[in-house]
């Protein structure tokens, strides 16, 4: 890159002012380069890479969580826990949908007839959106 | 013996990027120590604002530890590392219509050992001022993409081949672009050049 010397200057544009130009050039002064320019970008990149780690973390929590969520919901081996489920959390304040993580009977009859497969048309509502809104973390 | 930076120049900037590339921040470390001097001159030479320079400069650096990826073997290391820094610096200096230039002088003040070396040393501190000053206006009339043309063909002496994919410019383009700036440093540093 910088193996040309002055007295070899490309051929094409050596014209005769070229030498008197870079000869000029060449004598102004050389600006002192800032000290702390590593610094400021290490500082950077650890910044990053601390943000980096601190959203795959949560991503990775929530997705532990909905995976959880979901194994809890299809396991056909709990049914205790999904009555604690229908029974103890669930809570309906006035006859409405159900409120927060519980799931009524109604989601929980097609897990007689099928298989331990996570499916998501059988997550309740609620479990649904969280999974929707999950899903679009991940894309982010 | 052994560079004090740890920087071994057997290492070439090209492993340097694939080491990068993997999320080594040491080899990081080691390009910036290479390249920072370099990076600065020709963003201060492109911008004139060494605050300015600076930032551009971390930022390039910045720029190729996140996008080390995109870099492939065949485009010259040196070439793709020069070519994010003016980038870089022309996003920067975009809407900035005043080129000013804030120089800081490298090295110490010599010890004078007689009177006569003060004078002289006076009178070549004065003539590098006025030429500091010539080179300056010559500089403030090119365009921004002119400037940093005219920094890498004369301060860093590189080919127009070399220089081509940096500006992202036909050789035959950059030849005209080079032709036109000559004409006007030219001009602009005869004043000086005849005092």
């Amino acid at each position: 890159m910088n193996d040309n010397s002055h007295s070899n200057p490309e051929p094409e544009c050596g014209e005769p002012d070229d030498l008197r130009i870079r000869e000029c050039l060449a004598r102004s002064p050389v600006e002192a380069v800032p000290s702390g320019i590593e610094l400021r970008v290490l500082r950077k990149v650890k910044q990053r890479r601390f943000a980096e780690r601190a959203v795959g973390t949560g991503v990775a929590a929530a997705l532990l969580a909905a995976v959880g969520i979901g194994w809890q919901l299809h396991s056909p081996q709990s049914p205790e826990i999904a009555g604690q489920s229908t029974r103890g959390v669930q809570h309906r304040p006035s006859g409405g949908e159900p409120v927060g993580f519980g799931v009524n009977d109604a989601d929980l009859a097609p897990m007689a007839a099928s298989p331990p497969v996570a499916s998501f048309a059988l997550v309740g509502r609620n479990q649904l959106a969280l999974l929707e809104s999950l899903k679009s973390l991940v894309e982010e | 013996m052994a560079d004090p930076s740890g920087d071994d120049p057997a290492v070439d900037e090209g492993l340097l990027l694939r080491r990068i590339r993997r999320g080594d921040v040491q080899a990081l470390s080691l390009l910036i120590r290479r390249y920072q001097q370099r990076l600065f001159h020709l963003t201060l030479r492109v911008c004139g604002d060494a605050t300015l320079a600076e930032e551009a400069t971390v930022e390039s650096f910045y720029k190729i530890w996140r996008n080390a990826r995109q870099w492939r073997d065949e485009t010259g290391p040196s070439a793709w590392i020069c070519r994010i820094a003016v980038r870089t610096v022309l996003d920067l200096n975009r809407g900035r219509r005043r080129w000013r230039r804030r120089t800081r002088i490298a090295g110490e003040a010599r010890e004078q050992d007689s009177a006569s070396d003060i004078i002289q040393d006076l009178i070549e501190r004065e003539r590098q001022e006025r030429l500091t000053d010539a080179v300056d206006r010559a500089l403030a009339v090119l365009k921004a993409e002119d400037r940093a043309l005219v920094h890498m063909y004369y301060f860093e002496n590189m080919r127009l081949r070399e220089i081509a994919p940096i500006l992202d410019a036909s050789q035959d383009a950059l030849k005209m672009r080079l032709s036109r700036a000559r004409q006007k440093l030219k001009d602009l540093l005869e004043d000086f050049d005849n005092e």
